[in-house]
């Protein structure tokens, strides 16, 4: 087996339980139960760790250029009515642009 | 084809599923960077079908597999909780079947949309918009993972921060929406404690520290 192979198998593996577990637990517990409601804490903290990680570790994009995209970003994300096409295209112009600009 | 599943495909193909899609290209691009072959990538987003995790897992190429895996993990754990959410809106014999596509571009349509249809429909419904959105996201893997040999270096760095934005945007347009703030704040705030850890320790235990973190603070505070 290639590398690469095994931890992905299990990933999916885990993945597709924790979805079989979610729906059978519905079934036992409550949505607002703290076993349920941790997990989901956890998971959103998730997300957005690692979004912030990926704004500021180091990149192939100076830090400057990562920041700039994410301000335009959300910027046009909310002038354009929380449209996602329009944020993420002004995100990623605003980066290319800035990184032009630091030369 | 039933009418509700037929109806769920063709609302599938909108704004979100396109934005859906751009990640996914960006993610076939990534799989080429990061050294891995074309099924794994496909793999990746037919078995696990939640991109911050696969985006995780890439993590995997630096040798760092338990952490990758457990940081992938982590990062869509979310799927238990909506699971649970979605459960009673789709309660039947298709319900085991809607499992594997509990991810959030379905899930946010299902939660909206679902209510309004009648009970037996809303498993086909959500099978017919899932499964497109599905197709969608295995069809842009392989047209990501195609293109990257044919991009320039700039460009392919620009696809990797396609997700990044995507996800800061998900993120920021739920607070905006009213949503829950303390996790996704708790998140954000403990991240920066993954680049204190030692330069020899793999980004992905960092970012599973600071999902612990963060989440089990905002949980605490919010159970007081």
């Amino acid at each position: 087996m290639e590398p690469g192979w095994g931890p992905l198998l299990t990933a999916v593996a885990i993945t597709l339980g924790l979805r079989a577990a979610g729906l059978a637990l519905a079934w036992r517990l409550p949505a607002t139960h703290p076993a349920i409601a941790w997990a989901a804490a956890v998971s959103e903290a998730a997300l957005s760790a690692w979004v912030v990680l990926a704004l500021v570790s180091p990149g192939p994009w100076p830090l400057t250029a990562r920041l700039a995209g994410a301000g335009a970003g959300l910027a046009v994300f909310f002038l354009a009515g929380q449209r996602l096409l329009p944020g993420m295209a002004a995100g990623l112009a605003a980066i290319w642009a800035v990184d032009r600009m630091l030369g | 084809m039933h009418a509700a599943l037929r109806t769920g495909a063709r609302e599938a193909l909108g704004p979100h599923t396109l934005a859906m899609g751009a990640t996914f290209i960006a993610f076939g691009a990534a799989v080429r960077t990061a050294g891995f072959g074309l099924g794994w990538g496909l793999a990746s987003s037919a078995g696990i079908y939640g991109m911050a995790g696969q985006m995780v897992l890439l993590g995997a190429a630096g040798g760092a597999e338990t952490a990758a895996v457990a940081g992938a993990v982590t990062a869509n754990a979310r799927f238990l909780p909506m699971a649970a959410a979605l459960a009673p809106l789709i309660r039947g014999p298709l319900a085991p079947l809607c499992a594997p596509f509990v991810s959030i571009t379905p899930w946010t349509a299902a939660m909206r949309r679902l209510p309004d249809l009648p009970p037996p429909d809303r498993p086909r419904w959500f099978l017919g918009f899932a499964l497109t959105a599905w197709t969608v996201g295995l069809a842009a893997t392989a047209v990501g993972y195609a293109v990257a040999a044919h991009l320039s270096a700039p460009v392919l760095r620009l696809l990797l921060m396609v997700n990044v934005l995507y996800f800061a945007l998900m993120v920021i347009g739920g607070l905006a929406r009213g949503g829950p703030w303390r996790a996704p704040l708790a998140g954000a705030l403990a991240a920066p404690l993954a680049l204190l850890l030692p330069a020899d320790v793999p980004p992905a235990w960092g970012l599973l520290g600071a999902a612990l973190a963060g989440g089990t603070a905002a949980f605490l505070l919010r159970a007081r």
